[in-house]
């Protein structure tokens, strides 16, 4: 990277969002302390290997506030495509995990491109909207709505493909709130809202409609979907139908929640972590780590610093000083809040069981490059917004 | 805030986002609460509301039950001393994933316990999270293996069965094999009541089933059979078995077989077997070796029964007792046999029959008592039935029908059918007991951990076998027999007058048939003569130094006899004259010595008793909850407990006395 690209000055210094990047650490160090208790023998003690990712990620973060905010607005689209091009690339060389294509494996590391395209989206989306902003007439329509949409397709359906729903919906997700951030004439609010009933009532017809065995209904959506994603959808609408079936992610991570209790079982004497009930309990189910040991009260604390964080980055936004800046603050805060009601919802039983990590307190390296490389993004914002 | 607007306002940009942003901003804002707020919803309701219903199916999960059976309930002699115990001994295990070098850690352990390095170390290796070690430590390896240090290494208390007495009383134990069994004697008869019903305990399983026991998770002591206590004395028992060994030796004996009765009671003070095992040291003796013979087998007894048919035809008035019978100068032809006595012998009242233990004033005997009246004198003496000692494959033994002349004449002195020792030292006690058949027993009580008797023995009469006169004229005969004329003087004690037949009886040879030159001697001896206390049978199978039981057995009975009069601390007897004794019975009084049956377990009660409805309180200091429970029934107390382990404190104090029924608080505590 070129170092001529960053620039820092005195005068940027007290516009630091310390909010953001304070409870950002708070929460990265409660999910080492996590998972120091989630991975306990006989598992690798992953959480050293967490607190590396984490200075290599603060590390990236400031170099990312250091960016020059012109450099950003230059690199959206290369960035983009360079992304794009490494999810085609996955078709061909990605290693397989967990019937899903999501990683290159570079020697000993294995970077998961989706979630750079998460940055790559949002800086994309932003210059867009920044670019095409039209001060008479502010409001979109769907002609103008196609390319930003198709911005979004693009990356997401190339995720679905992977298959990777999780991902596919938390870009649709962050994609869907950025266009709405955006001044939508209302006929288009009412598609996208009513596109959203359609999918709730694919569901329905799909896997909660009972019909009786010799007179199937037409399914809509089912059929095209692979065997292990639809289980899962079933397997979020009906959890306890059969415990150790394709819902028993659902049914473990909720027991593991409810038996957690007011105050928890205590740090490493969580049961069903400790019996390994829950398999990648300390990548997309540490949550019910969290709530197993640490109980309802702990979970209403994290919660909060969730909140926290989403405002202080919200505050960001609302302060940014052009549309690009603050179409950035938007996407991060949506991609952050998407993904932490994802997978929380997921934990908790209110959606289904995607592959999908929490932001700060999963394990995983390039789940925490790209979240900080993200709030990176915010903190260049936060103190460029007098800069002109 | 308000200042950075006023700032804003000043510096108008073509791309300022304006009010609309922070209003937008808001907007989200609140979305996205309101989301997360569903979610706390949410976790409201998982964590709070159905929080139970979860932890139940949590626990379901990974709580297995594990079966662990109960502690072995202990097996006590009359006062109380346990001859068989379950103690809890460490078993070692690991948690190989915690292990940083399994070969290293598998080499380690197997040097210090003795074990195969490359069997423990597959072993370890097979094991994710749980492997034995070795199960059932000495105490010296468990000290070894917590001194290596290693991680993952723990310790779970497990029952083993220990007999503290070792040999003695060990075929009246039997013993319990390897599975936690009871292979023989009572350990095989009270199974059931001994082993209580095994604790279903919650033990951790993990997601791929697999167990781990939880340290500490099944306290035995909270899950224990039920206790079985014995008429056995230790003291008597170890008395007996000595001088049954001694005998034995001396007579350069196969065998030998000792039975010590309470003849007021019937209660078996002790019961031995020579040679003998010890159950310690499981494998060291086949199952017929720990066969408790003098219970369970059959033998011909010879001369030994001829009390039994005097004392019949002398009730029965069929002979008198000054009434004499030639003994035809020792050979009497009976069709084609010969009866023989050992010496030649002319006139013989019936107490010189048995004096001399003549076989052919027997047969006259038994001729004038007739077949039918022989049999049931027997069968009135409790042969022919189970004495009912509750041990499984107890001999019943067979009384033939003697058709034949000369089955009624072998049957007179004893052979041609068959009993057990224990038989005929109850026929014994019931001649010492002024005629009255006690049933033998041998446990006098099962007690259940919670203090519930399952099964008491008390004494038992089964008959009037014959009137007191005719009992007590039979002991006084008998006291002859260690005179210096009779077949045992030999069991003649000082200070004490003994009663007591010889018998020397051919042994049946199962190859060829007939009778072999095998001998079994034996000496059944009441003692103090005038008011019975212990009834002494010993037994001596296949002596080859000398056959008669006179020489073989009658020294061994004296010792017993002698040693255990001094313990009980019975009076030595009073010189009588002859003619007193008689008087006494023909003046048909009360037997001086009746004493009012014991009762089997509480010699406290007895000891310390102060009389009346009172009763003193034992000092239950230290002992385990269900012993003292134990005594407390015994002696008619209430007890009530408080906590769990020993007894710490007793209310009222040990040494106060209390009416009976009172209760008796119990604080127990586990060490």
């Amino acid at each position: 990277m070129d170092l001529m690209q960053m620039r820092v000055e005195r005068r940027m210094v007290p516009h630091v969002p310390w909010g953001v990047v304070l409870t950002a650490l708070v929460l990265a160090l409660i999910g080492i302390w996590n998972l120091a208790s989630a991975a306990r023998p006989p598992h690798t003690p992953v959480w050293k290997a967490q607190l590396a990712y984490l200075g290599i990620s603060v590390v990236a973060m400031g170099v990312v506030a250091a960016l020059k905010f012109q450099f950003l607005q230059r690199i959206a689209l290369p960035f983009y495509v360079v992304n794009l091009l490494a999810l085609v690339a996955l078709r061909f060389v990605g290693h397989t995990a967990k019937g899903a294509e999501s990683w290159f494996n570079l020697g000993p590391l294995r970077i998961q491109p989706a979630e750079f395209m998460k940055i790559g989206l949002i800086l994309m989306m932003a210059k867009f909207f920044h670019d095409d902003f039209r001060p008479s007439d502010d409001r979109y329509g769907f002609l103008r709505l196609v390319r930003p949409a198709l911005i979004a397709a693009v990356p997401t359906v190339l995720v679905l493909a992977q298959p990777d729903l999780g991902t596919a919906m938390m870009l649709g997700l962050t994609s869907l709130t950025l266009l709405l951030f955006a001044r939508v004439r209302w006929p288009v609010a009412v598609v996208l809202v009513t596109g959203l009933l359609t999918v709730s009532v694919v569901i329905w017809n799909d896997y909660v409609r009972k019909s009786p065995p010799d007179q199937p209904h037409a399914t809509l959506l089912r059929h095209r979907l692979k065997k292990h994603q639809s289980a899962r959808i079933s397997g979020w609408l009906d959890p306890e139908s059969d415990l150790r079936g394709t819902n028993y992610h659902s049914a473990q991570s909720k027991i593991a929640v409810g038996s957690g209790g007011l105050t928890g079982k205590g740090w490493q004497k969580g049961t069903q972590t400790g019996l390994s009930f829950l398999p990648e309990q300390h990548t997309d189910f540490i949550f019910s780590v969290w709530a197993e040991e640490q109980g309802f009260l702990a979970c209403v604390g994290l919660l909060a610093l969730y909140a926290m964080l989403l405002l202080y980055s919200l505050g960001v936004a609302s302060q940014a000083r052009d549309r690009f800046g603050a179409f950035i603050a938007v996407g991060v805060t949506a991609m952050l809040f998407w993904q932490v009601f994802e997978n929380i919802g997921m934990v908790i039983g209110l959606l289904p069981v995607t592959g999908i990590t929490l932001p700060l307190l999963s394990y995983g390296g390039s789940s925490m490059l790209s979240v900080m490389m993200s709030l990176g993004l915010l903190v260049n914002i936060a103190m460029r917004r007098h800069m002109f | 805030m308000r200042t950075q607007t006023h700032l804003r306002a000043a510096q108008v940009s073509v791309d300022a986002p304006g009010r609309w942003v922070r209003l937008r901003v808001a907007m989200l804002g609140a979305v996205l609460l309101c989301l997360l707020g569903v979610v706390l919803v949410r976790a409201v309701k998982l964590q709070v509301f159905e929080r139970e219903r979860l932890e139940g199916l949590a626990r379901d999960q990974y709580v297995r039950h594990i079966e662990v059976p109960a502690r072995r309930g202990d097996i006590f002699d009359r006062r109380g001393v346990p001859l068989a115990q379950s103690v809890d001994v460490d078993s070692v295990w690991v948690d190989p994933s915690l292990l940083t070098d399994v070969p290293r850690a598998a080499r380690a352990l197997a040097k210090r316990l003795s074990l195969d390095s490359g069997e423990l170390e597959a072993r370890l290796m097979r094991g994710k999270r749980f492997a034995w070690v070795k199960r059932q430590l000495k105490p010296r390896e468990g000290d070894a293996v917590r001194a290596l240090g290693l991680p993952g290494v723990g310790y779970t208390k497990e029952p083993r069965r220990f007999y503290p007495q070792r040999e003695l009383a060990a075929h009246v134990l039997g013993m319990v094999g390897t599975d936690g069994h009871g292979l023989e004697g009572l350990e095989r008869a009270f199974e059931d009541e001994l082993s209580g019903e095994s604790a279903q305990v919650p033990g951790l399983r993990d997601a791929r089933g697999r167990k781990a026991l939880v340290e500490g998770a099944a306290d035995p002591e909270d899950h224990t059979g039920a206790s079985v206590t014995l008429t056995l004395d230790r003291h008597i028992q170890y008395v007996a078995e000595k001088a049954l060994a001694k005998a034995v030796h001396d007579a350069r004996a196969v065998a030998g077989m000792v039975v010590v009765m309470d003849p007021a009671t019937g209660e078996v003070l002790a019961l031995a077997n020579h040679p003998r095992f010890n159950p310690n040291l499981p494998g060291s003796a086949t199952l017929a070796q720990m066969r408790n013979r003098a219970a369970l087998d059959l033998y011909e007894p010879g001369s030994t029964m001829k009390p039994f048919v005097v004392a019949a035809a002398l009730e029965a008035g069929a002979v008198g007792p000054d009434q004499t019978f030639d003994c035809e100068q020792g050979a009497l032809r009976i069709g084609s046999h010969t009866i023989n006595d050992s010496h030649a012998y002319g006139l013989l009242t019936p107490e010189g029959i048995l004096r001399v233990s003549s076989n052919i004033g027997m047969t006259k005997v038994a001729q004038r008592l007739g077949r039918e009246r022989l049999v049931a004198a027997f069968q009135s003496f409790g042969f022919g039935e189970r004495s009912g000692l509750l041990l499984p494959g107890e001999g019943k033994g067979s009384l033939p029908f003697p058709r034949a002349d000369v089955a009624l004449a072998t049957q007179s002195f004893g052979q041609g059918l068959t009993a057990t020792v224990v038989q005929v030292t109850a026929a014994y006690a019931a001649l010492a007991n002024g005629g009255q058949l006690m049933r033998p027993f041998l446990v006098s009580r099962v007690v259940d951990p919670d203090g519930v008797v399952l099964l008491e023995n008390k004494p038992t009469k089964v008959r009037q076998v014959v009137s007191q006169g005719t009992a007590r004229r039979v002991v006084r005969m008998l006291e002859s027999v260690v005179s210096k004329g009779g077949t045992a003087p030999r069991a003649a004690m000082p200070g004490y007058r003994v009663a007591g037949k010889t018998g020397t009886a051919q042994k049946v040879d199962t190859v060829a048939g007939g009778y072999s030159d095998k001998r079994i001697a034996s000496f059944v001896g009441m003692v103090p003569a005038e008011a019975p206390r212990l009834v002494v049978h010993v037994v001596v199978d296949e002596p080859k130094t000398d056959v008669y039981g006179g020489l073989v057995a009658a020294p061994a009975v004296r010792e017993i006899a002698e040693a255990s009069l001094a313990y009980m601390g019975v009076p030595p007897s009073q010189a009588v004259s002859r003619g007193q004794v008689v008087a006494e019975v023909g003046r048909e009084e009360p037997p001086p010595a009746a004493e009012p049956p014991r009762p089997a377990v509480v010699e406290v009660s007895v000891a310390g008793s102060p009389g009346g409805g009172a009763v003193r309180i034992p000092d239950l200091q230290g002992q385990v909850g269900r012993e003292a429970v134990a005594r407390l029934v015994g002696m008619e107390l209430t007890p009530r407990l408080v906590g769990s382990g020993r007894v710490v404190t007793q209310r009222p104090a040990a040494g106060s006395v209390v009416e009976k029924g009172a209760l008796v608080t119990l604080e127990l505590a586990s060490r």
